[in-house]
């Protein structure tokens, strides 16, 4: 048996793993330092269900991990076939750009990516037996086709998505398996729960892929994107794979609908839907309903909207278009019913069947907001495995766990995001914190920060800290964002000043330009024209700065401006939460002895053992009483050993 | 270890050391950094180091609000009439509050930080308006229950075996004040709170549906027009329920019993019976009674347990406006509001009929769930039993003689504990919480444009609801982003 040596070991090749193992690489570079382990090495980045990044609190995920130096903005922008902008009739802070790649093209690029970086070594086979000794972790047993072997290191991230004994539906037909045609990772389950985790099963599902030569495709309505595409990251026309942006073809998508036949088609067959027939008894997601579940819920609508993504543009790919709305895991004859019913899709062929799957997680209350699991020093857990769904949730967390378990083997202390500082912060922080009751999607409304959490301003928040951790230095990629963001900051600053000064004649006053952008109807390309003299001054000599970065920062300083007011109040806000974030709660903290508390609060608090006195007040369950209260007995905690509490 | 600690807290604390109920005195203690800072500011003669001062005024920080005070203060007999007077135009009014200061240096404090204890008069609607401007300064707040006791326990004033004392008595305040909540809450307040943050939840799911879920063909933003008229409305309820409780005497905390009737029934002698001295003005000539008279009833005297209520006198009501005259109408007037705020009529009737047309008068009251007393008067006067058409179940009193007088006192205090679970007053801090959610529901407004055909920054609206709902949530339980999305879930079909 074969024995590596290794500083971080990545379990999956999926959007959270390979987010991981390219955060680790940049704080750890040495060569072979990271192994990513993996079913099958040409699935690293396949996009499992629809063919887009982004949208909606989504897409300022991708920012942040773009402006942490990750790479899935880097990868979305080169092999985005639609860019489009979402909300943008409304303020800034809501914008969620969003882009529809070619999902083929997007995990070759992700492929290119990792095997570019020396650092990481990948290693096909499944993880048998996590090696833990005096609850921490020391590597992992590997079974693969040339027999097994075992991997050694301080730090273990366990990305699992839908593999832990997958199990996929179509009508009353089962298969094991994490993703068509996949097997599924049947030994990791049992280790973790024989290390006494508690797991949980959720459920997801993903619609019909249709062969787009049996589509009446041209006479259908297109949807198109931006007519001028917004790139993600902010190296978009500056690294060298983004050179030109876009870089691949632009195309439209087509809509088209569901109908009464089809609808008919699908009462009648309820039956034989897994999730009705008692088949199914794990949770999905309320969000992404499949269209069984829409039916019945909303009985009284006659159509639900269906749009048609081309999921590549590679000629042996071009002919698989995804059937967006109709998620469903009814049996196959019913799905053909239901496609032929769609306009423009009365010959449309099934290329693959739609499918829900069934998966295990680990209940999330068992990791702290760093990734890592409380049960066990080094184990790191992200993505589905943490009961999330999508894509830019998975990557949030492969990020913040990557770091984290290179700090792990580097022996530094943990980092955290604040609920403040960014959507991930948000993310981790909802996960320690609450029950999910359905695989956990994030939305604007989720953080009470979203005038200061936007796609805009992600480099301003984030870039920084990426700085400090010494995410930047170890590669070229880091380097050029670090002098980009530099540019940035030196230009915004010296615009504001200027543009602070600026007043502007109106009805014979003059009036500070910085407030006329509160008004509502003051554009930003009116702030472009009253501001040039000013853009033009504070741009000069900064020759890294492009066009579009410049404008970029002209947009952000813009929205400051516009949210001034509002964005003060939340500072406020913050500053008051603060003081209950730095205030910590020592992980061997025991809640039983103390009757004090009321038995709710205690429950609560010994289930989540939250680590810090903010976490704990976000608990369901927990009033500011019972803070109080538990400050006085963790005080005295840290003065010693003390006779047991009344009891 | 006492050194670092009042830095570690950062931030001061507020709280009143007595309770809300009435009483001759209240003392409001603060701790914290910004204590003397503060202090000094409101406080003429706020001592310059430790120690005491007797004869301190409280001065500013009150703006227009101190002239609202509601309760005009009466020569006569220097007991404050009960009228609803409107807010003082000119904010620039103050008058001085004779206060005693206690002032305290850290490290030599009860929390072992810069301190102060206040101690003026214990009028409620007061003591609620000096907590509320000294909270108004940067890093001053009101204190979580218990928060003194932790502080004095986290600077090493108490010691280990006192600290056990501190965790049951932070445990055991809890529980009185959720119990306390609780009890406020039941009944028809609570309903109307959580009807409130109810509809609030709603219009904030509206809005976020429109910024969450716009990728959705089946989520119809909602139009600025609608969310303008049901805003609003809302707004409106709040600010009339706001309204119809500033100014009165309801922030005692006392249950108010209002003796109500036609003119001339006796009311003004019943009155003085109960009180057990002679307060109102008694005599043959319908009307007598103008100004309502508030007084404390001190039931506990008389029933053990029972709670003190207001017993209020006013003008005999009369369905014949016609021949008042305007002095009379206004006391008329002002009559039905103060029945309309009470939480118990004693309908008076000489006869004892108690018609119907009498009891309509009270249509709205009864609506409130206002305990209803009847007492039919004068029981000596022979009149009172003819035609013996007493269907209704009334109790006889004869005010001259003493006859039932204590009975009466007795069915009162029944009625007053009735009433506490029900609709009696609230704690300031709740009218204080509803007055963020009013102008949080007012920027909300502000952000809302009607000639829009959709919201140009629901962000901005969405960020103005949320805090009006988490202000209502402090009183009827927190409502979560999670349950808003559930309500987005339940009206619309999401999902693609």
């Amino acid at each position: 048996m074969s024995v590596a040596h290794l500083d971080v070991i990545i379990i999956g090749g999926g959007h959270a793993g390979v987010e991981a193992a390219w955060a680790a690489a940049n704080l750890i570079p040495r060569a072979h330092a990271v192994a990513l382990v993996t079913l099958d090495p040409a699935k690293i980045g396949v996009m499992s269900c629809n063919p887009a990044i982004g949208g909606l609190a989504k897409g300022q995920i991708v920012r942040e991990i773009d402006a942490l130096g990750g790479l899935m903005g880097l990868a979305t922008d080169a092999t985005g076939i639609q860019f489009k902008v979402l909300n943008t009739s409304k303020g800034p802070a809501v914008h969620g750009p969003r882009a529809q790649c070619d999902k083929h093209a997007y995990a070759q690029e992700v492929q290119r990516l990792i095997a570019s970086r020396p650092e990481i070594k990948i290693i096909a086979g499944s993880v048998e037996r996590l090696i833990v000794e005096r609850g921490a972790i020391r590597g992992v047993e590997i079974a693969d086709p040339a027999g097994a072997s075992v991997l050694l290191a301080p730090a273990v991230v366990l990305t699992t998505g839908t593999f832990m004994r997958g199990l996929m539906h179509t009508g009353e037909q089962k298969t094991s398996g994490g993703r068509f045609g996949e097997a599924p990772a049947v030994g990791i389950s049992g280790a973790l729960r024989e290390l006494g985790f508690e797991l949980g099963r959720l459920k997801t599902g993903t619609p019909p892929r249709l062969k787009k030569s049996t589509i009446d495709w041209d006479n259908l309505p297109p949807a198109p994107g931006d007519k001028i595409p917004t790139p993600f990251s902010d190296l978009a026309e500056i690294a060298p794979s983004l050179r030109r942006f876009p870089v691949l073809e632009q195309i439209d998508c087509r809509s088209t609908s569901t109908n009464q036949a089809a609808h008919d088609a699908i009462r009648a067959n309820l039956h034989r839907a897994p999730m009705y027939s008692g088949q199914i008894e794990s949770v999905g997601p309320r969000y992404c309903p499949s269209i069984e579940d829409k039916v019945v819920r909303f009985a009284d609508r006659s159509s639900h909207g269906v749009f048609l993504e081309p999921e590549s543009l590679i000629p042996e790919h071009s002919e698989w278009i995804y059937c967006n709305g109709v998620s469903t895991s009814l049996p196959a004859d019913v799905q053909d019913q239901i496609v032929h019913a769609m306009p423009g899709c009365e010959r449309a062929e099934i290329l693959r069947y739609g499918y829900a799957v069934e998966y295990d997680m680990v209940r999330p209350h068992q990791i702290h907001a760093t990734g890592e699991t409380k049960l066990i020093r080094g184990l790191f857990l992200a993505g589905q495995i943490n009961g999330t769904s999508g894509y830019e949730e998975a990557a949030a967390q492969g990020w913040i766990a990557g770091v984290n378990a290179a700090r792990r083997a580097r022996e530094q202390d943990p980092i955290t995001l604040g609920r403040d500082q960014a959507y991930i912060g948000v993310l981790m922080d909802d996960l320690v914190t609450k029950t999910p009751v359905e695989p956990y999607r994030m939305f604007t409304s989720r953080a009470e920060h979203r005038l200061l959490l936007r796609s805009d301003n992600a480099p301003e928040r984030l870039t920084p800290l990426a700085r400090e951790l010494g995410l930047l230095d170890s590669t070229e990629l880091g380097r050029l964002r670090a002098r980009v963001f530099g540019a940035r900051t030196t230009f915004i600053a010296r615009l504001g000043d200027e543009v602070d000064r600026i007043r502007i004649p109106i009805d014979g006053h003059p009036t500070p330009l910085r407030e006329l952008i509160r008004r509502p109807d003051y554009a930003f390309e009116q702030f472009q024209i009253d501001a040039a003299p000013a853009i033009a001054w504070a741009r000069a000599g900064l020759t890294e700065l492009t066009d579009r970065a410049a404008r970029s920062a002209m947009f952000t300083l813009h929205t400051e401006r516009f949210y001034e007011p509002f964005i003060a109040r939340q500072r406020i806000e913050i500053g008051r939460a603060i003081e209950m974030e730095r205030k910590t709660i020592p992980a061997d903290f025991d809640y039983h002895p103390h009757n004090a508390l009321r038995a709710e609060a205690r429950a609560a608090l010994a289930r989540f053992r939250p680590a810090t006195m903010g976490q704990a007040g976000r608990l369901e369950g927990v009033t500011p009483a019972d803070l109080t209260l538990l400050s006085v007995l963790i005080h005295r905690h840290r003065r010693g050993p003390q006779p047991a509490a009344a009891s | 270890m006492t050194g670092q600690v009042s830095s570690n807290f950062g931030d001061t604390i507020v709280a009143l050391a007595t309770g809300w109920c009435r009483q001759d005195r209240a003392l409001i203690r603060i701790s914290g950094p910004a204590t003397h800072h503060v202090c000094g500011g409101m406080i003429l003669g706020y001592p310059t180091a430790g120690g005491a001062c007797a004869r301190a005024k409280l001065v500013s920080g009150f703006g227009s609000r101190v002239s609202g005070l509601g309760a005009r203060v009466s020569g006569r007999q220097g007991r404050p009439v009960f009228q609803p007077e409107p807010r003082n135009p000119n904010p620039e009014t103050r008058f001085p509050i004779p206060t005693t200061i206690l002032r305290f240096d850290a490290p030599r404090s009860f929390t072992g930080e810069d301190s102060a204890e206040i101690v003026l008069p214990g009028n409620p609607l007061l003591v609620e308006r000096v907590i509320a401007a000294l909270c108004a300064h940067r890093g001053v707040r009101e204190a979580r229950p218990g928060e003194f006791s932790a502080r004095a326990y986290l600077s090493g004033k108490l010691t280990l075996e006192q600290a056990e004392g501190v965790a049951a008595l932070i445990a055991s305040r809890t529980d009185d004040e959720l119990l306390a909540a609780r009890a406020l809450l039941d009944g028809v307040t609570g309903t109307k709170f959580r009807a409130w943050a109810d509809r609030c939840a709603t219009l904030l799911a509206l809005v976020e549906a429109g910024i969450d879920f716009t990728d959705q063909e089946d989520v119809v933003p909602i139009a600025p027009i609608e969310l303008l008229a049901r805003t609003r409305t809302l707004r409106g309820e709040i600010a009339t329920w706001l309204g119809s409780d500033v100014g009165s005497e309801r922030e005692t905390g006392l249950a108010r019993f209002v003796l109500v009737g036609p003119p001339n029934v006796g009311k003004s002698t019943l009155f003085n019976a109960m009180l057990g001295r002679s307060r109102a003005i008694v005599s043959d000539t319908p009307g007598t009674t103008r100004d309502a008279l508030v007084e404390t009833l001190e039931l506990r005297r008389y029933v053990a347990g029972a709670p003190d209520v207001h017993l209020i006198d006013l003008a005999g009501l009369t369905d014949d406006p016609a021949g008042l005259h305007a002095i009379d109408a206004l006391a008329q007037r002002q009559a039905r509001e103060v029945i309309a705020a009470a939480d118990g009529l004693i309908v008076c009737d000489p006869v004892g009929r108690f018609d119907a047309a009498m009891l309509s008068t009270h249509a709205s009251a009864v609506a409130h769930r206002q305990q209803i007393l009847r007492v039919r008067t004068k029981a000596d006067l022979p009149g009172a039993t003819v035609g013996g058409s007493t269907s209704v179940e009334a109790l006889a009193v004869c005010a001259l003689d003493g006859w039932n007088v204590a009975t009466l006192r007795r069915a009162i205090a029944d009625a007053a504990t009735r009433s506490r679970g029900g609709s009696t007053s609230i704690l300031p801090r709740h009218r204080r919480t509803l007055g963020v959610a009013l102008s949080a529901l007012d920027a909300a407004l502000a952000s809302t444009s009607a000639s829009a055909r959709t919201l140009h920054t629901p962000e901005l609206t969405a960020d103005a609801l949320r805090t009006a709902l988490d202000a209502l949530g402090e009183m009827v339980g927190q409502i979560s982003p999670d349950d808003v999305i559930g309500r987005v879930f339940a009206t619309f079909c999401v999902g693609k």
